[in-house]
């Protein structure tokens, strides 16, 4: 699959690969300009309370005993789903050619997927918004 | 890994999709990618932390957060991508 513009023939490959690609260099640059000046940065707030006493910053009171650690299991809970659904489609999608009820049908689906109502958990006590749970 | 590396070899290459079809699924494939990185180096990262708490850098700062930023709108944009070539 190939595309022309002018006279060069592009690969379609190339198109995607370049905006992703263009994509991630533009969010780099924008966090490393945007934090320079900044030597290193705490994962956990409790160390940012021990070793910097907060800068002069109102830190929340959990600050002083929270870590990093339950967002790394939210994050990576989290891109976990991504790539789960994400390699899904790469390997099932697209092969189909349903007929229109079928197709608005999928669409309602997916917007009710969209909307999912959000649930409230309780975790060791703490009652926190857990989306992708 | 294992599960998604086994689909690809069982399921994948298999199709021969729109030409817009095949964009959304190298975007989505990318956003793969940055996840596995960002999750990966997170997790490497927050291992070294604990070693030494100046050991997360602008420079580590900044590759997470583009990292977890770009794998979010690689699959949105993908997705986006997919949705205005149905039908």
């Amino acid at each position: 699959m190939d595309i022309n513009i002018y006279c060069f023939t592009i690969p379609v490959v190339v198109l995607p690969t370049t905006g992703c690609l263009l994509l991630f260099t533009i969010l780099w640059l924008l966090f490393w300009w945007s934090h320079r000046g900044l030597g290193s940065f705490y994962f956990d707030p409790q160390d940012f309370v021990h070793y910097e006493k907060g800068v002069g910053r109102e830190l929340p009171v959990s600050a002083a005993t929270a870590t990093f650690e339950p967002h790394i299991e939210y994050y990576t809970g989290s891109v976990k789903l991504m790539i789960t659904v994400g390699a899904a489609s790469i390997a099932f999608g697209g092969n189909q050619s349903p007929k229109a009820g079928i197709f608005v049908a999928k669409i309602i689906i997916a917007f009710s997927i969209l909307y999912r109502k959000r649930e409230t958990h309780d975790y060791g006590g703490s009652c926190v918004d857990c989306f992708w749970r | 890994m294992i599960t998604v590396g086994a689909a690809s070899i069982a399921f994948g290459g298999n199709q021969s999709p729109k030409a817009g079809i095949f964009v959304a699924k190298i975007i989505i494939a990318f956003s793969i990618l940055y996840g596995v990185l960002f999750s990966g180096l997170l997790v490497y990262f927050y291992d070294e932390y604990g070693q030494n708490v100046r050991s997360y850098t602008r420079l580590r700062y900044s590759l997470i957060e583009s990292l977890g930023f770009s794998c979010l709108s690689c699959f949105v944009a993908g997705y986006f991508v997919w949705a205005l070539n149905l039908g």
